[in-house]
């Protein structure tokens, strides 16, 4: 008897294995079914003629709510091309480029994936991994009609077009004008100096119960706060060959010096509730709760914030300008775009699916600047009108900051040791475990030996 | 030569081959892959090259956050262990004296141990240790400050330690069965010639428990050494505030998959190895002096 139930036991354990391993052979032999005669058949511009199943792997990052748009525009590619399937693969950020980096080294990359230009432009583009599309727009695949020039550079290398932006998005302030007024006080303009910020701040501070703050600690979230501040007085993050820092100790000191003013003030969190800010999701935020005025965002996620307030009228508030600098504003232009792989075997096919992605109406619509403004005029007139209100404000934001910032730059490789670098001494600073001096001093040392590698 | 090994274990080796499969492929080969990509930088997007012993000059020279992810990791081990073997040694000296449930409560105490590394607990735990969390209610009682005991760096690495006591459960089984080992007729004996509860402890139960003690110690060392979910959970894969959960392998994999520096984190995972093996072979030289075996 117990002899006989063993045996069950082991056939069950057996037949699920290899349910399992067969589960992985069905779609590796298909796959390679579509592409040993895909390559033969001839392109054509009906996207019925091409006949032969196809399957087309899709990588992106978000949360369950940007999941449902891309699967929705996913199925209607699919609706609309019987012949293809679309593999899809979702993770959250933090997930995202580890995975992304892995599957890259193992020589399976997905055939679309997100790429985010700004912090990983170059750690992609300069190293044969992503396909350059000028081919494909040459044979008609894919459509640059109605692009902006800047932001097709954005996604240049090397004279290769190499990727498309999903959409377009700037970091500012997003304001929340209801609890500002019912401090009794005004919203700010929507341009304000750093000067005049601190001053605002200080009265706000006032005004504010305890446990309350005026905004985030940029010096805590990350390299942005910085790289504007830097910007605005012509330096930058990285010199472009990424062989040194692109500012002097004294830009630094100077802006360790205004947070550290700011903390002091309580106008933003002391540096415990800042690092515990940090790791908590969108709805625990403080500025989710309505217990913080300002949040330091990117524009297109002032929607999800107008989402999570409820019935509290938001502002988006240019992040604070130099009137003095050498540019009055330092802001990125931030690209998350679309890139192919250049291992990919349904390269045609993905260059149609991608096109689609950025360029069909009905896609751009479901997707509705979830990434922030899409790069081509066709698609953004056919947004004007159910733009969420948000959005609208981000348009706005956006033309008046493009006016006086200088070129975006995509980051240098070594970027993302440098920006680590540069986050463990700012908590060092804001922890009081160094002095801003210190802090400085042992940076600049540290990251020249990096840079020096 | 080869053909008669085969021909004799043809057999056994057949039905070996799914492991023997196994560990080549998935444990052997990448082994070996990792010691040569040590000496290499390898970026993981481009081929590897060859730089000699400059990853393990560079770990060893220059690089502070290897230092931090070191002295992390040893306060770890060496403050987490002992205590979680106290702990565990106490309570299964209270139920080896023949609680009534006994079954029931060995169950219950060994369930952490199952649920320990999982990322579930670790979000737990950020809960219980947050700001919102339970352990404020319970300090507040005392009087104390509500604080963030999770994002506080000069109490972070603590809040870990305790999660790893908490994993008593299964050095706990292992010393209850050692103690079940020990003949009664001992303690009798010692009874007999008047010896207390505390004598019969260091004299009695402590030298014959030693082969289990040196086991436990063993096994939670190389396991503490090696612990990488509970901070890469709470820290949000980042180490922490100033770096204070940095364990020695969260390091290594934001080396490899966020810095793109694997050859360095090979180096680092091969080091760690050396780091291992010198505190068991430390172990094993010691045992000889303080570990009893019956013969």
């Amino acid at each position: 008897m117990k002899k006989k139930l063993l045996l069950l036991l082991m056939l069950l354990v057996t037949s699920i294995l290899i349910i399992a391993c067969n589960g992985d052979e069905d779609t590796v032999g298909e796959d390679s079914e579509g592409t040993d005669n895909g390559s033969g058949e001839e392109s054509n511009d009906e996207g019925s003629a091409s006949e032969e199943e196809v399957e087309i792997r899709f990588a992106w990052w978000g949360n369950t709510e940007r999941d449902k748009k891309y699967n929705e525009i996913l199925d209607l590619y699919e609706e609309q091309n019987p012949n293809v399937t679309i593999i899809r693969e979702p993770s959250t950020w933090n997930d995202y480029w580890p995975k992304l980096s892995t599957q890259v080294a193992g020589g399976n990359a997905p055939d679309i994936f997100g790429l985010h230009l700004l912090l990983y432009g170059n750690e992609y583009f300069t190293k044969d991994v992503i396909e350059p599309l000028d081919s494909y727009v040459d044979q008609g695949l894919v459509s640059l009609e109605g692009w902006d020039q800047s932001v097709l550079d954005a996604g240049t290398y090397n004279g290769d077009l190499l990727a498309l932006a999903k959409g377009v998005t700037i970091q500012a302030l997003i304001t929340n004008k209801s609890k500002i007024e019912g401090l009794g006080l005004d919203a700010p303009p929507a341009e304000i100096s750093y000067e005049d910020f601190k001053d605002y701040a200080a009265t706000a501070a006032e005004a504010l119960p305890d446990g309350e703050y005026v905004t985030v600690d940029p010096t805590l979230i990350g390299e942005h706060g910085i790289e504007m501040w830097v910007r605005q007085q012509g330096g930058s993050l990285l010199t472009p060959d990424g062989s040194a820092l692109g500012f002097e100790k004294e830009h630094l000191t100077e802006y360790w010096q205004y947070w550290a003013e700011m903390r002091e003030m309580g106008a933003v969190p002391p540096a415990n509730i800042s690092a515990e800010q940090a790791g908590v999701p969108e709805e625990s935020t403080l500025f989710a709760q309505g217990k913080q005025l300002f949040q330091d965002r990117p524009t297109n996620q002032a929607k999800m914030f107008a989402d999570l307030l409820g019935d509290a009228e938001l502002a988006i508030t240019r992040y604070p300008v130099m009137e003095d600098g050498e540019f009055r504003g330092g802001e990125q232009l931030q690209v998350p775009a679309i890139v192919m792989s250049q291992n990919s075997d349904v390269k045609e096919e993905a260059a149609k699916l991608l096109s689609f992605f950025v360029n069909d109406l009905e896609a751009t619509k479901i997707y509705s600047a979830e990434n922030g403004l899409p790069g081509t005029e066709p698609v953004r007139e056919n947004l004007e009108g159910s733009l969420h209100p948000m959005d609208q404000k981000a348009v706005e934001h956006m033309n008046l900051v493009t006016e006086d910032i200088p070129k975006t730059t995509i980051r240098p490789e070594g970027a993302v040791q440098i920006t680590e670098l540069y986050q463990s001494y700012s908590e060092q600073v804001a922890f009081e475990q160094m002095t801003i001096d210190e802090a400085v001093d042992a940076f600049f040392e540290e990251a020249a030996t990096i840079l020096g590698q | 030569m080869i053909s008669r090994f085969w021909h004799k274990n043809k057999i056994p080796l057949l039905f070996l081959s799914p492991w023997l499969i196994g560990v080549t492929i998935l444990a052997f080969i990448p082994m070996i892959a990792s010691l040569y990509l040590a000496f290499t930088n390898y970026n993981m997007l481009q081929a590897p090259t060859w730089v000699g012993l400059e990853n393990f000059n560079t770990m060893l020279n220059s690089d502070s956050r290897f230092f931090q992810s070191l002295k992390v990791t040893f306060i770890y081990v060496f403050l987490g262990v002992p205590l979680q073997l106290i702990v565990a040694f106490s309570l299964a000296t209270v139920l080896n004296r023949g609680v009534k449930g006994l079954s029931f409560f060995r169950a219950i105490y060994y369930v952490p141990s199952i649920l320990g590394p999982s990322v579930a607990i670790a979000v737990l735990w950020r809960q219980l240790f947050g700001m919102e969390g339970i352990f404020n209610d319970f300090v507040s009682i005392f009087g104390l400050e509500p604080q963030s005991w999770i994002s506080d760096p000069s109490t972070s690495l603590y809040t870990l330690i305790v999660l790893l006591v908490w994993q008593f459960g299964s050095p706990m089984v292992i010393f209850l069965a050692g103690l079940k080992q020990i003949p009664s007729d001992l303690y009798e004996a010692a009874a007999i010639d008047g010896a207390g509860p505390a004598y019969m402890l260091f004299k009695i139960t402590l030298p014959l428990i030693t082969p289990i003690i040196f086991f436990n110690l063993v096994m939670q060392i190389i396991g503490a050494f090696q612990a990488f979910t509970p901070a890469y959970i709470i820290g949000g894969g980042t180490g922490g505030t100033l770096d204070s959960t940095l364990f020695y392998t969260l390091y290594l994999y934001i080396k490899a998959f966020t810095q793109f520096e694997m050859g360095y984190a090979s180096a680092m995972a091969w080091f760690l190895l050396v780091i291992i093996a010198t505190f068991t072979g430390l172990l094993f030289l010691t045992a000889r002096k303080w570990v009893h075996y019956q013969d």
